[in-house]
């Protein structure tokens, strides 16, 4: 049988993506799900990307799917040993668990650097993909916050976090889990430009 | 509505049941994938579940540059691949 699983790579986020990143993270897909849930301004975008030009702490990878930039993987505070990532599809017309390989690779890359010892992440209460794939991938649930309103309901902020010395070891647990075509898509994932500052 | 359209029907429900997901009511040709109340593992596991009921995986069969985004789109390449057959 002929298999045509997508090639994923992740690539650090370049100039010329920036208006496409801007478009996605003023979506109302997207907005909801941020903790600033207002629309971002074309020059408050262009600023920011200056200012992770020489920000050593954090890094902004787009990622493509055969090529073609669907979403983004971001990392925070990767000059502490417990780094933060967030995540987000941009695109809606993407391969079948698209959204595992953004958790998979998030994982596989701070794990990979020896002086991280926890990934974190923050994840809004109402969303509900989010959080149940991080109890998929077995993070721990470490805190609680009181986050504020969103369409009127109040809701938190839940604080997750992941022991990277456990990951080899739950790695291909977790991926006998889930259908047969992430393992296969897993197995293709790529970083270019790897945190070669550090 | 086709017989492959129920199936997919019945196949979004079994999955949304199983990985604890609520539909959206209804899903409608536009609905997008990613909105219709299935996330990314239920996605997959539709996938999954379909090819144990069809016997067939678009998505590993067919070259697709291009994945579907709504549900006329994902039904319309479970079409193509029937044909295909």
């Amino acid at each position: 049988m002929k298999t045509s699983i997508p090639e994923h790579t992740f690539m650090v986020l370049q100039k010329e993506q920036l208006q496409l990143v801007w478009q996605w993270r003023n979506s109302s897909r997207i907005m909801q799900n941020m903790h600033n849930s207002a629309p971002v301004e074309w020059q408050e975008h262009c600023a920011w990307f200056e200012m992770l030009q020489g920000d050593n702490s954090r890094q902004f990878y787009v990622f493509l799917q055969n090529q073609r930039p669907i979403g983004v993987l971001n990392f925070s505070e990767l000059n502490t040993a417990t780094p933060e990532w967030g995540c987000y599809l941009g695109e809606t017309n993407v391969w079948p668990g698209s959204g595992i390989i953004l958790e998979l690779a998030a994982l596989d890359f701070i794990a990979s650097k020896s002086q991280f010892s926890h990934l974190l992440a923050q994840v809004l209460s109402f969303n509900n993909a989010a959080n149940k794939m991080h109890k998929v991938f077995e993070y721990e649930q470490v805190n609680i916050q009181t986050g504020g309103e969103h369409n009127g309901l109040p809701f938190d902020v839940l604080h997750y976090s992941y022991e990277l010395k456990q990951w080899p070891q739950k790695r291909d647990k977790i991926l006998t889990k889930l259908p047969k075509n992430i393992a296969l898509a897993a197995a293709q994932i790529q970083f270019l430009d790897r945190l070669e500052k550090y | 509505m086709t017989n492959l359209e129920q199936q997919i029907r019945q196949a979004m429900q079994q999955v949304a049941e199983l990985s604890d997901c609520q539909l959206v009511d209804p899903i409608d040709a536009d609905t997008l994938l990613l909105e219709c109340g299935l996330d990314s593992l239920g996605y997959a596991m539709l996938v999954a579940q379909l090819e144990e009921d069809l016997g067939f995986d678009p998505f590993t069969e067919l070259e697709i540059d291009i994945y579907p985004s709504t549900f006329t789109e994902f039904l319309g390449i479970y079409q193509q691949c029937a044909n295909n057959l």
